[in-house]
């Protein structure tokens, strides 16, 4: 240890010699670079820029790529509520005035075609009967 | 931290400038331009780095090597320059066994030699010479007492030698 303490002490006794640099020139280099380093944009600033124009650019490059939407087919024709009311006869039924006589009620064939209806086929029957028991000035009273 | 300012230049350079030159003749025959070229690439930094002086001796290693590379300088002329660089201004010592010594060191293995001129002449902590080296703390000391070391053999077998002429 007191061997390498003296190795040690030896060694750092030992200057090395100064660099032959031009002091003044050096300091004006690096005064130099220093305004220069100062002028220039960041790189993180131009590492900005360039995402940005970078991003900017694919946007463009695939707005133009995207195809056209294509043509949509004409919807099927909605049947209008006219010719349902032509096609049905409980509804052709339905749309006459409200005030009907019992003689005018559909037939039986035709309420038979609307199987979902007769529920109300006989309902109906007995509001007709009923209002034509109850007004004393109706023609059937 | 603010900017490297040219106080910051100038005392890199009073100070640490013998031992960048050293430093940097381990691997190339011109120290002295990478030396220069490191601290105006310090000057230009935006930021000071958090060790300067680390900082420097990394960038003076890695301009060294590269100019080494580029010249495709010979071992040789590389330890003539470490040599000339320490016997040219001789110290308080016996300048024969100082050319011995200094001769010990130049053939140390470069990583060994490396960490002694960073701590003897750079003056450098161990903590400052693993951030330049790139190498923990512990390799770094490591390092460093290994290439002591193998001086101390060195020595110990030329002293012998010596005695028995």
């Amino acid at each position: 240890m007191k061997e390498s303490d003296e190795i040690e002490s030896r060694l750092a006794a030992l200057r090395p010699i100064d660099p032959s640099l031009d002091r003044d020139a050096l300091m004006y280099r690096a005064g130099y670079a220093a305004g220069r380093t100062t002028a220039m944009p960041s790189r993180v600033f131009r590492t900005g820029q360039a995402a940005a124009l970078a991003v900017a650019a694919a946007a463009t490059v695939l707005l133009l790529r995207v195809p056209p939407e294509p043509a949509r087919p004409d919807p099927a024709p909605v049947a209008s509520q006219a010719s349902i009311i032509d096609q049905d006869p409980l509804a052709r039924w339905l749309e006459r005035p409200a005030m009907t006589r019992p003689e005018s009620l559909p037939p039986e064939a035709v309420i038979g075609q609307s199987s979902d209806r007769i529920t109300a086929r006989t309902l109906l029957d007995q509001l007709l009967s009923e209002s034509i028991t109850l007004n004393p000035s109706g023609d059937k009273a | 931290m603010p900017r490297p300012d040219h106080k910051l230049i100038a005392g890199l350079l009073d100070r640490h400038g013998g031992a960048l030159a050293l430093y940097a003749s381990q691997w190339t025959s011109e120290p002295d331009d990478c030396v220069q070229e490191a601290l105006v690439e310090l000057a230009s930094q935006r930021t000071t780095p958090r060790s300067p002086v680390a900082w420097v001796y990394c960038v003076v290693k890695r301009r060294a090597m590269n100019a080494a590379r580029a010249g495709r300088r010979r071992r040789n002329r590389e330890q003539e320059a470490f040599r000339r660089r320490l016997l040219d201004r001789q110290g308080p010592v016996d300048p024969s066994s100082n050319a011995a010594l200094v001769d010990a060191v130049s053939q140390l293995d470069p990583i060994h030699r490396e960490a002694i001129v960073l701590r003897l002449w750079g003056g450098l902590t161990l903590a400052e010479i693993s951030e330049a080296t790139g190498v923990a703390t512990s390799t770094a000391a490591r390092r460093y007492e290994a290439g002591i070391s193998a001086l101390r053999e060195q020595w110990s077998s030329s002293s012998t030698h010596s005695e028995n002429a």
